[in-house]
Formats: structure tokens, C-alpha cells, sequence
């Protein structure tokens, strides 16, 4: 798809979505935790990218989403948590328009989770992604990253 | 003035709501759905002066919701809130009689912009 994904506009979607300070810059991590996997997915309901992150980020906008306080995430550990998780889903729906805004394609985030966790395993390997470093204000850093062929 | 906040999503509606309060409608009275159908049954039963809705959303999405209003004869305003931001998402937005659609993330200035404006229409 060839996608050109920028820094400052996750961080200009990020920003204004938490309300707060967010620093974004490239990273050449490939962040991938499964429980933070999401399929982009068109009209047709096929397959167009993947968004993953590492589980600090998912926890860490999760609750910044929800003005939940900082301390409260340190104290989750390594394991996912169900509602920050819940809450990071919709961090990754607004996200989502990164891709639509790069490729002027309608995409968005799989609203009935119908794509096999198999088909997105396959993207995932096969595709570079595009990756980012995250810090949130009060919150602290994590990564993302959009995988697309 | 009475909104009925309409998103599948617990913390969206919270959100929003929250956003409602920045925008300067402190005194407000918001109701909340999780889906089209709930929004509709809250319709017939509510003097509601604006809904705001989400598009994708399970069981009823928010363009059906708003068609489905419009079918029964009820005029209330629609606005969405949506991630959905594409041209031909507009232009269906447009068609149906919906006032406005705000693209997420959207912030208190955008809401009470408008909000005002669908007041005032």
C-alpha cells in the first residue's frame, strides 16, 4: 500500500485526543503485544493494516483516555488489562485515520472482529511496519506501530 | 437542552460528555445509549434536542439511526462524532439530514461551534 505514516500527525491526533503533551518520534522497534492487535479493515471488510502496540502503551493511553490516574497503571504489571485494553481499542479506532488520511482510502478498525487472529499473524510477519515512540505526559512511554503491505 | 450520547464505547460516551461540559453546557442534561436501537427507544420517549452519535456501532449504526429517526418523522438534530472522516461518509452524513459531523478527536471549541450553530438552524 506504500503507506507514508508521520510522526507529527500521530502526535497532532494523539495530543488532541488525551489533552495533553505527547511526544512522538520514529522508532525502528516492532511493538506487537497480541492483545493490543486490531485489523484496519475497508469496505469490504478486508484486511488493509494492523495496529499493535507493546502493552505500556495500550495501558498507558488507556488511562489517560480515561483521566485515570497516573499511579494506578504502574500498578497493572505484565499481564493485559481488560479495561485499559478496552480503552486503548478506542486510542487505535481514532488512530486509524492516519491510515485514512495517508491513503485516502476508507479503513477502519474491524467492528466485528471478524478477521482470523491467523490472517492478522500473517500481515504482521510478512509487512514492515511503520513505528513509533510514544511518551505521554504523566503517563510515560510505549510503542506503536501500523503494519501494512 | 437535552443530547443524547450515542457510542458502543463506555469511555467515547464519557469523553464526549466531558467535552459537552468544556463546550459551556454545563446544565446539560445528557442522556446515554450504547447503540442505535437503545437510541432510538430513548427518541421516542425523550424531548431530545440533539443527538450525537457515533457511525460505527453494533446492532444499529449511527446513519441507520439517524435514517430511522427521520422515517418516524422525528426531526431532532443529528450530529456525528465519528473516527469516520472520508468524503463519501460526508457526503451520506450530508444526504441524511445530519447538521454537522465532528471527526474524532475532536475538541470543546469544535463541539460548541457546533452545537451553537444546530441550535440556532
Amino acid at each position: 500500500m506504500g503507506l507514508v505514516l508521520e510522526s507529527r500527525d500521530v502526535q497532532r491526533i494523539l495530543r488532541k485526543l488525551l489533552n495533553r503533551t505527547v511526544k512522538v518520534t520514529p522508532s525502528k522497534e516492532s511493538p506487537d503485544h497480541p492483545a493490543t492487535r486490531r485489523a484496519l479493515v475497508n469496505d469490504d471488510d478486508a484486511l488493509v493494516a494492523v495496529i499493535s502496540t507493546d502493552l505500556a502503551f495500550a495501558h498507558r493511553s488507556g488511562a489517560a483516555l480515561a483521566l485515570m490516574p497516573a499511579p494506578m497503571v504502574a500498578t497493572v504489571g505484565d499481564e493485559p488489562d481488560e479495561d485499559l485494553v478496552e480503552n486503548y481499542i478506542e486510542v487505535a479506532n481514532v488512530l486509524s485515520r492516519l491510515v485514512n488520511e495517508a491513503s485516502r482510502a476508507r479503513v477502519r478498525i474491524d467492528p466485528g472482529l471478524k478477521v482470523p487472529p491467523e490472517q492478522m499473524e500473517a500481515l504482521v510477519s510478512a509487512c514492515g511496519c511503520t513505528a513509533f515512540h510514544v511518551d505521554i505526559e504523566g503517563y510515560g512511554p510505549g510503542d506503536l506501530a501500523i503494519y501494512h503491505g | 437542552m437535552m443530547i443524547l450520547v450515542v457510542d458502543d464505547s463506555k469511555v467515547m460516551r464519557k469523553l464526549v460528555i466531558r467535552t459537552i461540559r468544556q463546550a459551556g453546557f454545563e446544565e446539560a442534561e445528557v442522556l446515554e445509549a450504547e447503540d442505535g436501537g437503545e437510541a432510538l427507544g430513548i427518541a421516542r420517549t425523550s424531548d431530545l434536542d440533539v443527538v450525537l452519535t457515533d457511525w460505527n456501532m453494533p446492532n444499529m449504526t449511527g446513519i441507520e439511526l439517524l435514517n430511522a429517526l427521520r422515517a418516524e418523522g422525528n426531526m431532532v438534530k443529528v450530529g456525528f462524532v465519528t473516527s469516520e472522516s472520508s468524503g463519501s461518509i460526508r457526503q451520506q452524513a450530508d444526504a441524511a439530514g445530519a447538521s454537522f459531523l465532528l471527526s474524532k478527536p475532536i475538541d470543546a471549541d469544535q463541539l460548541a461551534d457546533a452545537l451553537n450553530a444546530g441550535s440556532r438552524a
